[in-house]
């Protein structure tokens, strides 16, 4: 039988050095190709055509979701495991949506990930069980919501997040935007983040625009607790 | 040449596993001993003097910050923190590696 060819994706140099090279000792897995960023992984997917993609979520130039959803875009069969430190919620249930088949934490033993890939390959998903009942609690809350008129999706951001849209769509700096708000330019940072995350969308200007088509810019400032 | 006696402090974690899998590449220069956490590592440099003592865990508390300062002072051993969290290497407590990659592990190890 072939052995299942593998490519990593993961801007963390010493871990994507130290996973491949432990699994290049597995017997029925062959690491094909490694990628430092999204962008990469998503141009050797196509040249390598792996059976399995492991896929950080973090990472410049295109992160491990945008990666995936893109990947998935061109090879909808991709199997895509996304291999990660963050447990947000958020992080697990856009991953899914963009269509990874798996969702493991960095912090997983060996066998583990090398059972996970080998399930991966013959057709089956890996969720750990804390994560499934998450995306089962979601998927429930989602399906609630379809019933129910549709809503903006700015109605996700807190009401910090829609001030900081605000001033963003304004044309507003972090720096502007830090010293009118009375907090740090990395607390903008972080919010802007998130913003952007709740949106699905890649940068500010993206959001600056959706503000002012959504009418955020002539609102008054949000009232949420 | 003498070999390098290396003491890694580490889980069965993937990223540990991982690293250790890089290291065991080097076994021509490197005798290599491993140990599950810092109190057991102390024990082991009474015996095994280790030139080298590497570190992969991720969580490292005030006390165990203390026990890692006190291998550095009483082995002088070189103590390299290797974490997944910050993508850096601390090679005690002053040379910190962003990005770090494997020859600048190698480097750590070995020279």
């Amino acid at each position: 039988m072939a052995p299942i060819k593998v490519l990593i994706v993961d801007d963390h140099t010493l871990f994507r050095k130290g996973l491949a090279s432990l699994l290049k000792q597995q017997k029925g897995i062959e690491v094909v190709g490694e990628a430092k960023d999204g962008e990469e992984g998503l141009r050797l997917a196509q040249t390598l055509k792996p059976d399995v993609i492991l896929m950080d979520v973090n990472m410049p130039r295109l992160n491990g979701i945008q990666a995936t959803r893109a990947i998935r875009e061109i090879f909808p069969d991709a199997r895509i495991i996304m291999l990660t430190v963050s447990e947000e919620d958020e992080d697990l249930f856009s991953a899914i949506k963009a269509g990874a088949r798996g969702y493991l934490l960095k912090n997983v033993e060996p066998d583990q990930l090398i059972k996970a890939i080998h399930l991966l390959a013959e057709g089956e998903a890996v969720i750990p069980h804390a994560m499934a009942s998450k995306l089962l609690n979601e998927f429930s809350s989602v399906a609630h919501k379809m019933d129910a008129p549709a809503e903006s999706k700015l109605n996700l951001l807190t009401k910090r997040e829609h001030e900081i849209l605000q001033h963003l769509a304004k044309g507003g700096s972090n720096k502007e935007i830090a010293g009118t708000l009375c907090i740090s330019e990395h607390t903008v940072k972080i919010h802007l983040k998130n913003i952007l995350k709740k949106l699905h969308m890649n940068n500010r200007i993206q959001a600056a625009i959706y503000a002012h088509e959504q009418g955020l810019v002539n609102q008054k400032p949000l009232h949420k607790n | 040449m003498e070999k390098r006696r290396l003491l890694l402090i580490t889980t069965q974690s993937l990223f540990g596993t991982g690293i250790v899998s890089l290291l065991d590449d080097q076994k021509e220069h490197l005798v290599i001993e491993k140990v599950a956490d810092v109190k057991a590592a102390i024990d082991k440099c009474e015996t095994f003097k280790p030139d080298v003592v590497v570190d992969f865990r991720e969580t490292s508390g005030a006390e165990e910050q203390a026990l890692l300062q006190e291998l550095v002072s009483r082995y002088h051993a070189r103590v390299v923190h290797c974490t997944l969290e910050a993508n850096q290497l601390t090679i005690y407590d002053k040379t910190r590696i962003k990005n770090a990659t494997v020859e600048d592990l190698m480097s750590a190890v070995l020279k």
